[in-house]
């Protein structure tokens, strides 16, 4: 009868993992060394970009992007600083409902609204940009020592930082592996077929919005404790790294495919190249350009490779 | 069969959705909200509806204006250019550089800067069309890879400045109107003319709306949306040239002002994100609108959050706006 | 038991369903036949709630079933299978089946292994050897048609729709399939199938329903009805159009000539059209018709194959070298790959031939694009306010006729025509014809698809007839009837009593 199929393990959807590694490895050559110390710092550098991407990499598998993460996560983090020391309680409960109120207005906008995400998410992005600003105009707010040694951690074992990062992974790929992961896929990856099978798409797409501004808000609090204070411009340099990291781990923008481990390894890349440069003694100025030559070097890759096919068929 | 016609309604919905009533009442809807903004702005600040107050206003507006010709061609193949924050701003800073102040160094300063635009568009242009790469993430990657450049060759302190004639053009007068408003309008009025009435621009607008189309009738649309990206590349450079004699000097991160608010103008002003579908009209008044909006905001005092979250929500009203008059369109036929 | 009472419906001008009614009792499957637009596909999209009908009602065990609501319609265990797959291409085939209902753990992830074990079973129950953990999009067309009939059901549904299902299925999928079927009637379901070809009709189905003109003409058993007469019934005594101009003699100069094409779709296809000629293409939707038309015009990519313009090999075709050689196409998706919608009449009319109009410095000379498009209103009898209107604004006869005139502007000199009156009124039909058959007379090589058995008998000299990507049947001079064409697009021979020919596969 029919023949049998079995799908090919592909090393293009491992590419993250293996150019992180390989990354990690000249690092290590350069320094010398490579400690607990090390892993800390690394871990801590990269765990909010990792929450945030995480956050974006949900939106992205349904065919969406969200341009206001960073800004959530700066509100999330100024309220936080404003309120912890008086009310613990509050100052973890404030900026989690900060990042859910966000989700949740950017995903009812996008699903039950059918407008473009980018759009949305550009205009809520100045919208909690704004309300950084009255909510914090300067930098401000104060964390509370010992819980600022709880996060960024004082004991000899890896701490909170590389705990994140690992969670970060850990979760990301169970939650990928529930049925709400498979329905991601399966409204990012064909949207309409979803619907057909019965998948109910609004609901699947404002959770994803929802679960992304939680995941920006664990973001902001997590910066912000590590800075002690709150600032209402945390979070803008995340807006377009946190796509950047999501690309660089291998997720199409087109939505329906990736996972969780290559999205932390893309904000492991995008931190690491810092350090890369200062141990190699080169100017940081060459930072950004290498980061734009790795998003362009994973995405285009493929790409050209069939590009040049293409070329040398036409001669042939 | 018919009844496929109505099973899987993709591109023919969206096709269907006529933008023609929407092209005329988004810019007369800006233009409307702009006069009551004219007006409250007078009784904040008496003195604000003054002729000459509102080709000052123009002036501030031109620089956004002339960026968002290039993000209007742009969106109008259904694609967006995120990198002309830092092209702006590697523009201004080699115009500078090369110009040193001196008249005599216009040319070669202005043809290098010019060439980053260009030269960006093209590698733009390229990536989204050959590589297939989407144009948020190429035109990201530029942007970072123009901020490394810009940072290289600058060493971190951007040097040089703008020549009097390019400043004279930037912040002086014709007559009693400022040049940067006589030449908006000129390049708007060439825009909107080519954008409607020239073979490119036909052949723009027809690619944005359907490639599918335009293929079959054996449009090239791989150099259409090639050019598109080399406008916008060519307006940043200019706007970078300008911008920088108009604030005196290049500086890093002069750039990043006009990403956002270009996609927004373009937007507000009635042009499809999908492409195809509206014109630099509609952005202009958008432009015009969004300045008077900032403007009538600082002289109320309202504080610089305040101001975000308005243009935040403005945004969000004009494309519900949107949305349910391109319904009411549709429902007509 | 089924009941559909005085079902009606029509798109715009066109009625595709004329108060139909008809009854299915439990354990029927139901064949519903006829020629291309007969209503088939539009009945079953009603009953399956995905469109709603403008009168009628549908019943199932005297509960009435609310009209338009597909989810309505699939609580009551209605089941269908269309030509377009709800499958997920990019997730795999156990994730595809159990999509809604995947087992998880206590953790809430999904369980893998029982999630294996559940798709292995499934898969097994219903004898498909497929790789569960294989990828839906790179499975064979055959292999997803397949799954998407289990996926149906699995549903356990009442009711089974099935639309022209063994589409891409081959011999010993078909019998899968007809062995599946047999299994849903004895257990009592009531199927509805779909079907051009009536041998799987008369292999299928217990009874059928024979639709012609959105009006069903015959409900019978499948047994009592003979092959002869279920193409009578389908075709009808109708006198054919008499609006159709004459036909004149055609000159022997050869302009398009293709000689062996083969591509994912076409297996082997050659055909020569003279000058001044007018070929017509028949045979069931989708049997590769429009892949040809589009290969000839550089858009449907060959493997082998060469195709010849005036004696001149074209290397590399594309449309845009394919109109410089002369040639023309008018697809079929008017709305979709025709024309600009939100886009002026004289903005679509001049966009194939944008480098010969007029320009002053650049900008296009108003005036002769004027002169160009209100000529082209006037020779066509375009009913629209002028050039400057929105083409969304006309109706589907006037903008196939805006299309047209699109296309002529370019002066082709081979034209290339796929299903050109679909979805069109009579008037615009007639006007049509008339224009297809001046054309010729004026030495242009027209080939012409269509899926109105009578349309082509009517103008063309010369038919040949497609069957799964391959030419199966040419006919000339008074061997084009109405008859021979359907019975070569629905049997697969043109003349009674010949051996059905099984294409392999």
């Amino acid at each position: 009868m029919s023949t049998l199929r079995i799908s090919r393990f592909q090393i293009g959807d491992n590419w993250p993992v293996l150019v992180f590694l390989g990354l990690l490895a000249i690092l290590i050559v350069l320094k010398g060394r490579f400690t607990p110390f090390d892993v800390r710092s690394l871990s801590v550098n990269a765990l909010p970009l990792a929450l945030i991407a995480l956050g974006q990499f949900l939106v992205v598998l349904t065919r969406g992007v969200d341009l206001s993460l960073g800004p959530v996560a700066s509100v999330a983090g100024a309220v936080m600083a404003l309120t912890i020391t008086s009310h613990p309680v509050l100052g973890i409960a404030g900026p989690v409902a900060v990042g859910l109120l966000a989700g949740l207005v950017n995903g009812l906008f996008v699903a039950r609204l059918g407008m473009p995400p980018i759009i949305v998410t550009l205009a809520t992005m100045s919208i909690w940009q704004g309300v950084a600003l009255l909510v914090l105009p300067d930098p401000g707010g104060s964390v509370p020592a010992d819980f600022q040694a709880f996060v960024t951690g004082g004991f000899s074992v890896p701490t909170a930082g590389v705990v994140g990062i690992l969670a970060c992974c850990v979760i990301g790929t169970w939650l990928l592996s529930s049925r709400f992961g498979l329905h991601l896929r399966a409204v990012g990856g064909d949207e309409q077929a979803a619907r057909m099978s019965g998948v109910r798409v609004p609901n699947v797409k404002i959770l994803a919005y929802v679960l992304a501004g939680l995941l920006a808000a664990l973001g902001g609090i997590y910066v912000t404790t590590t800075m002690a204070s709150g600032s209402p411009t945390t979070g803008d340099g995340y807006i377009l790294t946190s796509i950047a990291a999501v690309v660089i781990g291998g997720v199409p923008l087109s939505g329906g495919r990736g996972t969780a481990i290559g999205v932390v390894m893309g904000a492991l890349i995008l931190t690491i190249t810092g350090s890369l440069l200062y141990f190699a003694d080169v100017s940081s100025f060459y930072q950004s350009i290498i980061d734009g030559t790795i998003l362009l070097a994973i995405v285009g890759s493929g790409a050209t490779r069939d590009w040049l096919r293409g070329i040398v068929a036409v001669r042939a | 069969m018919t009844a496929s016609e109505e099973s899987r309604p993709t591109t023919a919905l969206r096709a269907a959705s006529s933008g023609r009533g929407l092209r005329a009442v988004a810019p007369l809807l800006l233009v409307v909200l702009s006069l009551v903004l004219i007006f409250v702005g007078e009784r904040l600040a008496p003195g604000f509806a003054t002729v000459a107050n509102m080709l000052q206003l123009l002036k501030l507006a031109s620089f956004l204006g002339l960026a968002a010709i290039g993000q209007t061609v742009v969106m109008l193949t259904g694609g967006i250019d995120l990198s002309i924050a830092w092209v702006l701003t590697a523009s201004a800073v080699v115009f500078t550089g090369i110009c040193n102040g001196e008249d005599a160094n216009i040319v070669p300063a202005a043809a290098a800067a010019i060439g980053v635009g260009l030269g960006t568009g093209l590698l733009n242009g390229f990536g989204v069309v050959k590589l297939r790469i989407s144009p948020i993430v190429m035109t990201l990657a530029t942007n970072n890879i123009m901020l490394g450049a810009t940072l290289i060759y600058t060493g971190g302190t951007p040097s040089g400045s703008s020549s009097p004639l390019v400043r004279a053009l930037a912040t002086g007068n014709i007559g009693s109107i400022p040049a940067m408003v006589m030449l908006w309008c000129l390049l708007a009025i060439l825009t909107v003319v080519a954008v409607r009435y020239t073979r490119g621009g036909r052949m723009l607008l027809g690619v944005g709306e359907n490639p599918r189309v335009s293929y079959l009738t054996g449009i090239r649309n791989d150099r259409v949306i090639i050019a598109a990206y080399v406008v916008c590349g060519f307006m940043t450079s200019a706007t970078g040239i300008l911008f920088a004699a108009f604030s005196g000097a290049s500086f890093l991160g002069m750039g990043d002002q006009f990403v956002l608010p270009t996609v927004a103008a373009v937007v507000l002003g009635g042009t499809s994100m999908f492409g195809g579908r509206g014109g630099y009209g509609g952005t202009m008044a958008a432009v015009f609108f969004t300045t008077i909006l900032t403007t009538v905001l600082v002289i109320g005092n309202i504080p610089q959050g305040v101001r975000s979250i308005v243009f935040g929500v403005a945004v969000l009203a004009a494309i519900l706006a949107q949305r349910f008059l391109t319904r009411r369109d549709d429902r007509d036929q | 038991m089924l009941s559909l009472i005085a079902i009606e419906k029509s798109f715009g001008a066109t009625r595709a369903v004329k108060a139909v009614t008809l009854d299915s009792a439990p354990g029927t499957v139901l064949g519903l036949a006829g020629e291309n637009g007969a209503g088939k596909s539009t009945l079953i999209t009603i009953v399956s709630g995905a469109v709603t009908p403008d009168a009628g009602t549908i019943s199932l065990d005297g509960k009435t079933i609310a009209p338009g609501d597909t989810n309505a319609a699939i609580g009551l265990g209605i089941s269908s299978v269309f030509q377009e797959l709800t499958l997920v291409r990019e997730l795999t085939v156990e994730r595809n089946l159990l999509l809604t209902s995947a087992p998880t753990t206590a953790w809430g992830s999904i369980h893998r292994r029982r999630a294996r074990q559940a798709a292995t079973e499934i898969l097994n129950r219903r004898r498909l050897a497929i790789d569960p953990r294989a990828r839906v999009g790179d499975l064979p067309l055959g292999q997803q048609q397949m799954l998407e009939i289990v996926r149906a059901v699995e549903r356990k549904p009442r009711v089974l729709l099935l639309d022209e299902a063994t589409s891409a299925l081959g011999a010993s999928e078909v019998e899968w399939l007809a062995d599946l079927v047999g299994g849903l009637r004895d257990a009592g379901t009531i199927v509805l199938f779909i079907s051009h070809r009536w041998d799987e009709v008369v292999r299928f189905c217990n009874r059928v329903a024979i639709l012609r003109n959105g009006e069903l003409v015959s409900l019978a058993d499948t047994a009592v009805v003979s092959e002869d007469e279920a193409v009578r019934l389908m075709t009808g005594h109708e006198a054919v159009e008499s609006s159709f101009p004459a036909k004149l003699h055609s000159n022997d100069a050869i302009a398009l000539s293709a000689d062996r094409l083969k591509s994912r779709v076409l297996r082997g296809v050659s055909v020569a059209i003279k000058k001044g000629e007018i070929l017509g293409l028949g045979g069931l939707v989708g049997q590769g018709q429009g892949s040809l038309l589009e290969a000839l015009f550089g858009a449907h990519s060959l493997a082998e194959g060469t195709i010849r313009v005036g004696g001149k090999h074209l290397d590399y075709l594309t449309p845009r070298r394919a109109i410089a050689a002369g040639l023309a196409y008018v697809p079929q998706e008017r709305k979709t790959e025709g024309l600009l919608l939100a886009k002026s009449v004289a903005v679509n009319m001049t966009y194939a031939i944008l480098t010969q109009l007029r320009s002053v410095l650049g900008i296009l000379d108003p005036r002769h694009e004027d002169e160009l498009v209100s000529a082209a209103i006037g020779r066509a009898q375009i009913r629209t306010r002028g050039g400057g209107e929105s083409i969304s604004n006309l109706s589907g006869g006037n903008q196939q006729k805006v299309l047209l005139e699109k296309w002529l502007l370019t002066r082709p000199s081979i034209l290339l025509l796929n299903d050109v009156t679909r979805g069109v009124d009579i008037g615009t039909k007639r006007h049509i014809y008339a224009l297809i058959a001046e054309i010729a007379r004026q030495g242009v090589a027209i080939l012409w698809y269509s899926t109105d058995a009578r349309e082509l008998v009517g103008v063309v000299h010369r038919v040949v007839v497609m069957l799964q990507g391959r030419i199966n049947v040419e006919l000339t001079g008074d061997d084009i009837t109405v008859d021979r064409i359907v019975r070569a697009s629905v049997v697969g021979t043109a003349n009674q009593g010949e051996a059905d020919v099984h294409v392999a596969h």
